[in-house]
């Protein structure tokens, strides 16, 4: 009689805890990894078309990224366009369309060293507050230098400077020849 | 990894009581220890008088006792005399066998007899200290390290306001292990913003053993131990419990704990349940909140003993969870954002606003644990135990992140630990005067890591063999602990060629360590109130798997982080020094410490870089050098007048390493990083007198703390340079209520306290140089806090 209690309150001690222990079904993670960046550049006059990559498929660390250069034509004006893509997963993942919905929490940067290169807005996000997904480059005499590309997120587009509001998610520099 | 020993003792001594359980009615054995009420030592040579059943003994040099053959159920009056005290008389009822403990008081005042049934382990050879009771209650509500840090050498390593982790002489993390109800928790303990998955309600008394424990706690406490034990399971029939609430004036936050334990009447069969509810908003620091500082916790257990003949059983099951919000201001893209943030005077990207929500960055941590343990009574003096634990932690982070709908509900950063735990003892009372046992331990672990962590995944297995004894003759003023203890771990890991595998692929890099441990002390009893101790340890930890192949950007830092496969084992050679002095009314501790590390792994800044797509990271690589850890801890109580008091404490720590310059080929010393700073507290208390230790007391304290900058900080990879010193001012009162409900459990009436407690008083502004948040943000200001607590 004895024992037979003591089993049942085994047997309840182990169901409450395997209740207790019992977890859910696994979620995997989600990575938001950006691991390339595509600056498409298109000349005004129709003259040049060309895409200029910084990709690191196997995400931070292991195999360097392999850059493109910025070889373009001086005196001229080209139609820009970034984008962003996550080529660690196959099929490789289009973060741009993620970024060109959520365009009020986002910020383009581009900032030019060395190179006679001119960058200018030619978008808006949906508040009229600057983007800048797509720019206008013009290009001077011929030279050479780097131009960099961030990705911010969560900006503070009314402070005074909104460029340096916000986290970094992707930053790309390339070098920039014009010739 | 394995429960230490002392738990073992622990469950060895609540087996031990219910020794010779005989089914007879008439065959059950009082058993009891009589000690000196002032200097809590045993007294020997005791009479012990059973007056009904007309039989007697006499206590032995431990000052144990045994009446046997007394009869289930019946009431006997037990009479203790010693030449040197007064006698005592107390009427017990044996529902099951009884320790009883007698504390003989010399003066003429009749002690209340106290009926327990508590482990009686040898405390460690070393340096101990514990907060139990008021000052245990007063900080209870909010997390184990805030807990802890008022004992001195104990400090707390923070990831901002909500994340605190228990630093003990220096050393945190994987060094130390945290043993409670017996088992060492297995969680995510290498992170150093991982905080321990405990709760702290779940403890009677915490205690933090110092020094190289590895041969008493198992491999891991190479620097020391963290204790929680649990209240004792009811020992006589009836339901009795606790509720406590609590509030907080900063985050308005709001606990609540409750325990409710049922003895079943008319068997040996004793169950516990208890939970813990936590909730807390934003906090603030004296000039800002500091957003997205919320925090909610859910925890319970259930627990459940009983006896059989010589056998004793314990089950428990329990669950923690919790939701941490990280400060939004601390998460940076790239080390441009991070100097810009430091360089602020206030953080960036902060909502500065109070909340309840938790929003991204948080962490999300579940730990749950299974425990069976039980005990056989073989003989007088021998005793066999057994204890098999499943713990299963589950630790998600959550980024900020761009995505939206079902995809942003996922987190970035997963791990998942199983542990397998098991452990053999065979104990023994005193023979000759050598009390100990040995034993055997085993250890399965799986480690899943979810796509994206920065670890790979791996299994570890592991098995230990391990002997202790002590030698303690009273009167004599020598006591001895010696020691030693065998380790193996493997671990196979899901690494080839420098990159993780995917999860499920075969862990075919295979990485193993052994080592073994050992432990000496001795104790000089060299006054009624005064002895010294020394004590000297050896004790090792393998590296973790994050030291052997961690690879990724940790964004809190700003740094790319490497592992490196050819770590050795850390082995610490740690000595201790201790004065103690405990009379009625001053008492003081002083401890001198060193602690010699082998090995000592730690991250180290390099001249290179990592081309990232968020920008360039320095690289820092683990790396390993001899270190040395030293210092002194002290404190002191000193009791002025009959209800003033006065009370100091210091820790002062030098920690260096050893590192080989290439320039002149010599070794020189390079100072450790994050080591806590030259800490002094004063205060003083106002007691109502006559009420210590008694239900009724009532007391103020105000507390000073101050912290000195820390100026020994080594010359590369400082981002921002010490904070200032500082010093903050807390207050806590308590008084305790008698209501009026008179029961058998509470004779004089059930207590209620009420208790205040006022955190940084003046609302001062300043920054913990062990906090890593200190680049982003301000320690918060002034908390009240109210809390009560219904013991029924």
């Amino acid at each position: 009689m004895q024992t037979q209690l003591l089993k049942v309150h085994i047997l309840a001690a182990l169901l409450l805890t395997i209740a207790l222990v019992s977890c859910k079904k696994d979620k995997d993670t989600e990575q938001e990894l950006i691991t390339t960046v595509v600056v498409h550049l298109t000349a005004t006059d129709g003259s040049f078309e060309q895409e200029f990559e910084w990709d690191d498929r196997d995400g931070d660390g292991g195999a360097a990224p392999v850059i493109d250069e910025i070889i373009i034509p001086a005196g001229k004006t080209f139609n820009c366009q970034v984008f962003f893509y996550d080529r660690s997963k196959t099929p490789e993942e289009d973060i741009t369309e993620e970024v060109e919905t959520e365009n009020a929490e986002h910020l383009l940067v581009y900032s030019v060293s060395g190179a006679n290169l001119t960058i200018a807005a030619a978008d808006t996000d949906d508040n009229g507050k600057p983007f800048r997904l797509k720019t206008v480059w013009t290009t001077a005499a011929a030279s050479n230098g780097t131009v960099k590309v961030s990705l911010r997120h969560e900006p503070d587009k009314d402070a005074a400077n909104p460029d340096t509001t916000g986290d970094v998610d992707a930053e790309a520099e390339f070098v920039v020849k014009v010739q | 990894m394995i429960a230490g020993k002392a738990r073992f003792w622990g469950a060895c001594w609540l087996a031990c009581t219910a020794l010779p359980v005989f089914a007879q009615d008439c065959h059950i054995a009082l058993r009891g220890k009589i000690m000196d009420d002032d200097t809590r030592e045993p007294l020997a040579f005791a009479s012990v008088f059973v007056q009904e059943a007309d039989k007697g003994a006499v206590s032995d040099e431990n000052g144990y006792f045994i009446v046997p053959d007394l009869c289930e159920g019946a009431t006997y009056t037990v009479t203790v005399k010693h030449v040197e005290c007064d006698h005592e008389t107390r009427v017990v009822r044996l529902t099951e066998n009884t320790l009883l403990e007698f504390y003989l008081h010399h003066s003429q005042v009749l002690k209340e007899v106290i009926v327990t049934e508590k482990s009686v382990a040898a405390a460690p050879a070393q340096a101990a200290v514990s907060v139990s009771g008021n000052e245990l209650a007063a900080t209870q509500g909010v997390n184990l390290g805030e807990t802890l840090k008022k004992l001195p050498g104990v400090t707390l390593l923070n990831t901002g306001a909500t994340i605190a982790k228990p630093v003990i002489q220096g050393l945190h993390s994987n060094r130390i292990a945290i043993i409670a109800n017996n088992v060492a928790l297995e969680g995510q303990q290498w992170g150093a913003e991982h905080a321990p998955e405990i709760d702290p309600f779940t403890a009677d008394r915490i205690s933090v053993v110092k020094g190289a424990a590895g041969v008493r706690y198992g491999v891991g406490a190479m620097a020391g131990a963290i204790v929680l034990e649990p209240a004792e399971l009811r020992r006589n029939a009836g339901i009795g419990g606790w509720l406590s609430l609590g509030g907080f004036s900063n985050g308005l936050g709001g606990v609540a704990s409750g325990a409710l334990d049922w003895h079943l009447p008319g068997r040996s069969l004793t169950f516990r349940l208890q939970g813990t509810a936590k909730r807390s908003g934003a906090l603030r620091a004296p000039d800002y909140w500091l957003g997205n500082t919320a925090a909610a916790e859910f925890d319970f257990s259930a627990l459940a003993g009983w006896k059989s003949g010589r056998w004793t059983h314990q089950v428990t099951a329990s669950r923690f969870t919790q939701r941490l919000g990280v400060l939004r201001a601390a998460h940076t893209g790239n080390l441009t954002d991070l100097r810009r943030a430091i360089e602020s005077d206030v953080p960036l990207q902060n909502a500065d606003s109070f909340t309840y929500r938790i929003g991204r960055p948080y962490q999300s941590v579940q730990h749950q644990l299974l425990q069976y343990k039980t005990g056989v009574r073989l003989s007088e003096k021998w005793k066999l135990s057994g204890q098999y634990s499943f713990q299963y932690n589950y630790r998600r982070e959550y980024d900020v992140v761009r995505k939206t709908g079902s995809a942003a509900e996922k987190p970035q950063i997963s791990f998942r630990l199983w542990s397998n735990t098991l452990d053999v003892a065979l104990e023994h009372f005193p023979i000759q005067h050598w009390e100990g046992g040995i034993g055997i331990q085993g250890i399965q672990q799986l480690n899943y890591v979810g796509r994206g962590g920065y670890i790979p995944d791996f299994q570890t297995y592991g098995g230990s063999v391990w002997a202790l004894e002590r030698w303690r003759r009273y009167p004599h003023p020598w006591e001895y602990e010696i020691g030693a203890r065998f380790d193996y771990r493997r671990s196979d890991v899901s690494y080839a060629e420098g990159t993780f595998l995917p999860p499920g692929t075969a862990r075919d890099t295979s990485v193993h360590f052994s080592n073994a441990s050992a432990t000496g002390g001795i104790i000089y009893h060299f006054a009624k109130y005064g002895r010294v101790a020394l004590h000297s340890g050896y004790a090792w930890r393998p590296p973790h798997v994050y030291e052997l192949f961690a690879r990724g950007v940790h964004f809190s830092s700003a740094t790319y982080e490497e592992g490196n496969r050819r770590m050795r084992p850390e082995k610490a050679w740690n000595s201790n020094l201790s004065l103690e002095w405990q009379a009625p009314r001053l008492s003081a501790t002083l401890t001198f410490f060193r602690n010699a590390v082998q090995d000592f792994i730690y991250l180290n800044p390099s001249a290179d870089s990592v081309l990232t797509v968020r920008g360039a990271f320095p690289v820092y690589r683990y790396r390993q050098d001899n270190a040395v850890l030293q210092g002194i801890d002290a404190g002191a109580s000193w009791q002025v007048f009959s209800a003033w008091s006065v009370e100091g404490r210091a820790s002062v720590l030098r920690a260096f390493r050893r590192v080989h310059d290439p320039a002149s080929d010599k070794q020189r010393k390079e100072w450790l990083p994050l080591m806590p700073a030259d800490r002094f507290q004063y205060g003083v208390k106002w007691q109502k007198p006559g009420s210590k230790g008694q239900a009724g007391e009532t007391y103020v304290r105000l507390l000073a703390t101050a912290v000195l900058c820390q100026t020994r900080l080594p010359a590369e990879g400082l981002l921002k340079a010490a904070p200032d010193a500082f010093t903050v001012f807390s207050l806590e009162a308590a008084h305790t209520f008698r209501l009026g409900y008179k029961t058998e459990d509470h004779p004089a009436g059930q207590t209620l306290e009420i208790g205040l407690n006022i955190q940084n008083m003046t609302n001062r502004r300043y920054r913990e140089y062990l906090n890593f948040f200190r680049f982003f943000a301000d320690e918060p200001g002034v908390n009240v806090g109210l809390r009560a607590r219904w013991q029924f």
